[in-house]
């Protein structure tokens, strides 16, 4: 019990919960390769899709879609995989943001000896999101929080840091910090444009790859058992905890690494970005996409904002009847999202083509 | 004036504090506890029940009545909640809590567009200031912290004496055998759901003089409701009250030196501390 438990284990673990075989297995354990090619396809065509729509400035609002993307990304890792929800990872996004943005402007002398140079800015953002995120998650999970006292627990957390950065000149008060720099390494910087969006496009291909490669793995079963069964998963020897903080930090380090490109792309950075307002949307982007595919809150991110940006031209106000409309209405008519309705789609076609009824369901 | 006089002065805003706290988080601890629905849209519950004060007064309609009228009418929009979409969602509390979190959007977004964005002012019904040990304080702040206590009282003897308060209790404890011996389960989560809406809505009749009614007033009660929550535990409505004297103290005891803020950050920070050490202490039912 003292690691997470030897790769012995983890097979044993594994078996035990069931054959990795049949149609459940193969729709939960997709090819890493495949799922990361589909997410370039898809952040390709969003680019593109963009730059016919609204040339460079377009470009720019899909970069910023793709980015929302990641911190969906890590927040379906926390909700989808580990099964716990959570309404406070603008922290760790925010986090990220400010930690790009302190470093890059100089403005904590103690890590003056990184530099100001935009990679150790972004390294350090991710760092400190991660450390946030297993810092929280050591004590709440170690503590047995889940369920709706988690959502509790996290949500305080984001509103409250929120307003207390609202008070604090390090994070720039209420007007936020700007002149934040874009990325770059020496003399290449990429002040936004097709650049910016290729940097991202691939950067969260490479997350999604690494994430279900990571949870194709016999400890990606045993994740799968610790959602599943905590009781029974910790008599066949799993340290539960210990899973549940290592998969919060993951989930912190993509949000933070999101909130890194959020404050390089548009160089400006406030409260706001640690608070209940993006913490709860990116639930809701992962909800609309679907939950445990990866892809799906890419995919749902980039939906709602840009339904929210066609929106705008209405009525900004309209945004937030919007998204509660979307919510509820999701709630009540159940299923994944758009990636299950998908699934679900391409299942009864198949089935229909093998002249046999349509078999397994969306995932829950 | 006196040390004696400024010390009491702290004290007596500091019982009111908590009073609020008490006021505007009991509903939601009430639902939470026997529903295991966290209501997201308890803050625009408050708000509601802030806004129909305002309507009301304006149309030359006593607050206090106004009060009544707004507990009301957050009561008849929380059967709405139970009977309309809630019902559907039993046993699942995590669509629930999504599902009332898309409420409270839509509301906030309705009142916006219905009574604009501008904040409201309430007029309090008593003004003046009564002398307390020779120290003038306000009255209607008085009322309020008689009324919450009232009120409190009220609520914890329902669910402890009357035959309603039994039902809840054997539905809370087991669903189906409380459903076999003919208890109306559906009722009696309606009833509790009504209950727990109507302290939001008389709560925020109240605090409407107190505050500028606003529709994005919600948020700030919500957290405070979670705060109670997560210091004092679910279930039993003491722990509500524990929960608000540790919150409403330390933010008297560090009011006047710093916002209060800072207390619910260090509050926060200590239960999240304390639930590692003692994992089957404050957070746990039971």
């Amino acid at each position: 019990m003292a690691s997470l438990g030897s790769s012995r284990l983890r097979r044993g673990i594994a078996g035990l919960i069931g054959p990795s075989d049949g149609e459940g297995a193969r729709r939960s354990k997709e090819r890493p390769f495949a799922l990361a090619s589909k997410t370039l396809l898809f952040a390709a065509a969003v680019g593109v899709a963009s730059f016919f729509w609204g040339g460079r400035g377009g470009v720019d609002q899909a970069t910023l879609w793709l980015i929302f993307g990641m911190l969906a990304v890590g927040v379906d890792v926390w909700w989808g995989y580990a099964g716990l929800l959570s309404f406070g990872h603008g922290v760790f996004f925010g986090l990220g943001a400010f930690g790009y943005a302190w470093i890059t402007t100089g403005s904590l002398p103690w890590f003056s000896f990184l530099g100001q140079t935009p990679l150790a800015g972004a390294l350090f953002g991710v760092v400190a999101a991660t450390a946030m995120g297993a810092l929280v998650a050591y004590f709440l999970s170690y503590g047995r929080v889940t369920g709706a006292y988690f959502c509790i627990v996290t949500m305080a957390l984001s509103f409250l840091l929120a307003a207390l950065a609202q008070g604090t000149p390090l994070f720039g008060g209420f007007t936020g910090l700007g002149g934040v720099p874009p990325l770059g390494i020496g003399r290449f910087s990429s002040s936004g444009g097709a650049a910016m969006l290729a940097i991202v496009a691939v950067t969260l291909t490479v997350a999604v790859y690494l994430l279900r490669w990571l949870l194709n793995t016999n400890l990606g079963r045993v994740i799968d058992g610790s959602r599943e069964n905590e009781t029974r998963i910790e008599y066949l020897g799993a340290n539960v905890p210990k899973l549940r903080v290592m998969m919060m930090a993951l989930s912190a380090a993509v949000s933070g690494l999101a909130g890194v490109f959020f404050a390089a792309h548009s160089g400006y950075v406030s409260s706001d970005l640690l608070g209940m307002g993006i913490s709860t949307e990116a639930v809701i982007w992962v909800a609309v996409g679907g939950r445990m595919t990866l892809i799906g809150p890419v995919i749902g991110a980039v939906a709602v904002r840009a339904a929210g940006y066609a929106l705008s031209g209405v009525a900004t106000s309209f945004w937030q009847l919007f998204l509660g409309l979307v919510i509820v209405i999701l709630v009540l008519v159940g299923g994944n999202g758009i990636v299950g309705l998908g699934r679900a789609t391409t299942g009864w076609i198949r089935g229909k083509m093998a002249k046999k009824p349509a078999v397994g369901k969306a995932p829950t | 004036m006196s040390d004696t006089q400024v010390i009491l002065l702290q004290l007596l805003n500091t019982l009111v504090t908590i009073g609020v706290l008490v006021l505007a988080s009991l509903g939601l601890a009430i639902i939470f506890g026997l529903m295991d629905v966290l209501n997201m849209a308890h803050g625009e519950f408050i708000m509601l029940g802030g806004y129909t004060v305002v309507v009301t007064s304006t149309w030359g309609v006593n607050p206090w009545v106004g009060a009544i009228l707004a507990a009301g009418v957050v009561a008849l929009v929380g059967v709405a909640v139970e009977r309309g979409l809630l019902g559907r969602l039993s046993g699942r509390p995590l669509d629930a809590l999504l599902l009332t979190w898309g409420l409270a959007l839509i509301l906030r977004m309705l009142i916006q567009v219905i009574f604009g964005a501008a904040p409201r002012t309430a007029v309090a019904p008593v003004v003046g200031a009564v002398s307390v040990f020779g120290t003038p304080f306000p009255l209607y702040k008085l009322c309020v912290l008689g009324l919450t206590i009232v009120v409190t009282i009220a609520v914890l003897l329902l669910f402890r004496y009357p035959t309603f308060g039994m039902k809840v209790r054997a539905t809370l404890q087991d669903r189906e055998m409380a459903a076999c011996l003919g208890v109306k389960v559906r009722n009696v989560y309606t009833i509790s759901f009504a209950i727990g809406s109507a302290l939001a809505g008389f709560a925020g009749a109240l605090l409407a003089p107190f505050i500028s009614v606003n529709p994005n007033l919600g948020g700030t009660y919500l957290v405070n409701g979670f705060m109670t929550v997560i210091v004092g535990g679910l279930g039993s409505l003491i722990g509500t009250v524990g929960g608000s004297a540790v919150i409403g103290g330390a933010q008297g005891a560090i009011a006047s030196f710093a916002s209060s803020v800072y207390a619910q950050v260090i509050v926060l920070a200590i239960a999240i501390v304390v639930v590692r050490i003692r994992p089957q202490g404050i957070f746990t039912r039971r």
